[in-house]
């Protein structure tokens, strides 16, 4: 009995309408003799319509294209044709979207079929989202390899020096002008500890010690604006609004600004037109900080004359109440046809104009730490000499344990003769024992004494870390001396000690060490 | 397996004619002038087939092959060192980018090329061999596909179940310079009927 094919011929033929791929077949005169389900949704040809007709009736651009000599060679030699949709253009102008604005990307291959070449399949694979996608993903990267150079370009050509350091201290990027400033090229510092830009040998010479802190804190400076940078090209900068005093924010950016201007010779000077509200809903430290860029691009580019800040209140009819900010100079100015350029990511309007203009110097108030008692739980030694000469100039006598054992011993045996340290810096990662067991086994003997961090790692998750580990508080390397000294003061003031003790101790006192 | 002098040379002008071809089907697609050398053809089991081979399979990371049978049974690949796949593809898809990691657009387009590239060769092959061919769709090699091909080259070489045969050529796409290497693996037994039928044909 001969077996009954059609059942099975009908069941493949289904099968071909369930694939997610458009299938057709022609003979050698592209007349149509099948078209799956698949086709007639994305062309909107129904199979009725299609078997019988001819391919290129609905679609004469085929006759033009590239594509006939190629599928003439799938009848004459038997070879499958490939059209990848990049190199070949779609095979078949098929729309997609709403408003058909959109072509479907498709790679399209054509086999012989039968015996004799008669007949080729045609199919057809959508890969429009996988190309969209593709072109998301490398636009991304261009994106962000933009701002690689973007920022590449910024530290080549700032005036300022500029050197970026990774978490645990390493040097990252040293441009140029921190090469002059240093002294050492860019290939003896690059994956060396920071600290090899530091004088080695401690001497208590002022103008060394100067010389630190003019460049650490020009750096931290410069280094806190790239952190920033970094920031936005992330977009991750955060924005807070708060109620704030714009009389207030204005004066510290007057008095802060004021050292800077003074030592030009130039009057800096405040003018509130007409009334200011008392307070106002802003971010007051990027407010404060926009205007200490404003003024201290002024005060860099004006050589005479006076740089002035103007505020005043516009107040338009039916409009939301809006503060501006004026910084006024008499510098160089920005050429007109530049002025298009100011607010495009990080255009320079001239990089040569900046070469000319050296980086500038604070000087900012000191915070005293007379009477105080420090013990320095750190093991390197060039951390020892300039946080134990930092301190020790700010007034605070400094007692240095190499490891946190040494610690550990050095405080509890402090607080047994009653007279604890005022405040301990414990640096987190440290050989013998380590800062955070150090921290947690002081805590546990019930000492109460504040603790400071020292870390070099600058993550969120590593302060709260520390925090976790019972410090009070947490300071990363490389330390900021006015920061340093500040933390310290703050939390020396909360220890009652602090003032009861030792009224007659040396103000310029060395570190013990203790090993 | 070794070819006589002669049927070397004869099977160097066959595959040289497919490259010939190729490149006007390279130029009909690319809109520009697509030039491809003059190949230098090496047999498997000689020092220089080692050679390239070795390289091909440490550096290359680009491939299609298409596979045949019929009068012939075997198949053929084309394979890019990935700087020259991606250079290859993207001018020839007009991409603009700088990202020089193949994606599925690009590795498209080389499928697509390979596809060109090959279907010339391989249709010139069964031309002058008089044989008729069936080919399968191409594909593209992941890295270990290809190194298991050239892996078993050798071993097919050393006892003779098949001859391949490697030609390397340099390609001109819109005067940039690329290189790119064919490869053709045939099965020993129908390469050496039909190259003793062609010679018998030719010295007739």
């Amino acid at each position: 009995m001969a077996a009954n094919t059609q059942p099975m011929a009908n069941l493949a033929s289904r099968q071909l309408d369930l694939l997610p791929i458009g299938i057709c077949v022609v003979d050698r005169d592209l007349n149509l003799l099948f078209w799956n389900q698949t086709l007639a949704q994305w062309t909107g040809i129904s199979p009725e319509t299609a078997t019988g007709s001819n391919l290129l009736e609905h679609y004469p651009s085929l006759k033009s294209g590239r594509f006939l000599p190629r599928m003439k060679r799938v009848f004459e030699y038997g070879q499958p044709a490939l059209f990848s949709p990049s190199a070949s253009q779609p095979f078949l102008p098929i729309s997609l979207g709403e408003g058909g604005d959109r072509v479907m990307l498709h790679t399209t291959t054509m086999m012989p079929l039968g015996d004799h070449r008669q007949y080729a399949q045609i199919s057809l694979t959508d890969v429009t989202t996988q190309y969209e996608q593709i072109q998301a993903l490398r636009s991304e990267k261009e994106q962000h390899r933009r701002s690689q150079r973007r920022t590449l370009a910024i530290l080549d050509t700032a005036a300022d020096p500029i050197i970026t350091i990774s978490g645990i201290g390493l040097i990252e990027s040293y441009n140029p002008a921190a090469e002059r400033l240093f002294g050492y090229s860019e290939t003896e510092v690059l994956g060396k500890n920071v600290t090899v830009l530091m004088p080695s040998p401690y001497r208590e010479d002022i103008n060394a010690a100067q010389t630190i802190k003019r460049n650490g804190e020009c750096l931290l400076d410069l280094i806190n604006d790239i952190l920033d940078l970094s920031k936005i090209e992330a977009g991750k900068l955060g924005r807070e609004e708060v109620d704030c005093s714009v009389h207030q924010v204005v004066a510290e950016v007057a008095s802060l600004m004021g050292v800077r201007a003074k030592a030009k010779n130039l009057p800096l000077s405040v003018r509130f037109d007409g009334s200011i509200p008392e307070t106002i809903c802003t971010d007051p430290t990027r407010l404060r900080q926009i205007l200490i860029n404003l003024v201290g691009n002024a005060i860099k580019f004006t050589e005479a004359g006076s740089v002035q800040i103007v505020v005043c209140l516009l107040n338009g009819p039916g409009e939301e109440p809006k503060l501006q900010f004026d910084v006024i100079d008499s510098g160089i100015g920005i050429p007109a046809d530049k002025i298009g350029k100011l607010f495009l990511p990080f255009t320079q309007v001239d990089s040569s104009t900046t070469r000319k203009f050296d980086g500038t110097v604070t000087n900012e108030a000191e915070a005293s730490l007379h009477n105080c008692r420090i013990l320095l739980v750190e093991d390197g030694p060039d951390n020892q000499r300039l946080i134990g000469f930092l301190l020790n100039k700010a007034g605070a006598t400094v007692t240095l344990a190499d490891n946190g054992r040494i610690g550990f011993d050095l405080a509890t045996a402090a607080m047994t003769e009653n007279r604890p340290f005022d405040v301990i810096l414990m640096d987190m990662q440290m050989p013998v024992m380590d800062g955070y067991d150090a921290t947690g086994k002081l805590r546990e003997t019930g000492y109460a004494g504040p603790i400071i961090a020292l870390t070099a790692h600058a993550m969120s998750t590593d302060r709260e870390r520390c925090l976790r580990a019972g410090c009070d508080d947490y300071l990363t390397k490389p330390l900021n001396r006015k920061k340093l000294i500040s933390t310290v003061a703050q939390h020396a003031s909360r220890e009652e000690h602090c003032q009861a003790s030792n009224a007659a101790r040396l103000e310029t006192q060395p570190p013990t060490v203790c090993r | 397996m070794k070819l006589n002098e002669y049927e070397l040379d004869a099977l160097t002008e066959v595959i040289n004619v497919g490259v010939g071809r190729a490149a006007s089907s390279l130029s009909e697609i690319t809109d520009s002038t697509v030039k491809l050398a003059v190949p230098n053809i090496y047999v498997c089991g000689t020092p220089e087939f080692s050679e390239i081979a070795t390289t091909l399979n440490l550096g290359f990371s680009t491939s299609v092959q298409q596979a045949f049978e019929g009068d012939l049974s075997g198949r053929a690949l084309l394979a890019f060192s990935s700087g020259n796949a991606f250079e290859l593809a993207r001018l020839v898809g007009g991409i603009q980018t700088s990202d020089t990691d193949m994606d599925a657009e690009l590795s498209g387009i080389v499928a697509e090329i390979g596809n060109i590239v090959l279907n010339a060769v391989l249709g010139s092959i069964a031309n002058f061999l008089d044989c008729r061919l069936s080919y399968q769709l191409p594909q593209l090699c992941t890295k270990s596909e290809f190194s298991k091909i050239i892996l078993q080259c050798s071993e097919d070489a050393q006892n003779s179940r098949s001859l391949a045969l490697l030609a390397d050529t340099a390609i001109t796409v819109a005067s940039h310079d690329l290189s790119g290497s064919l490869l053709v693996l045939f099965e020993t037994d129908d390469i050496v009927v039909m190259l003793s039928a062609l010679t018998a044909r030719l010295t007739v």
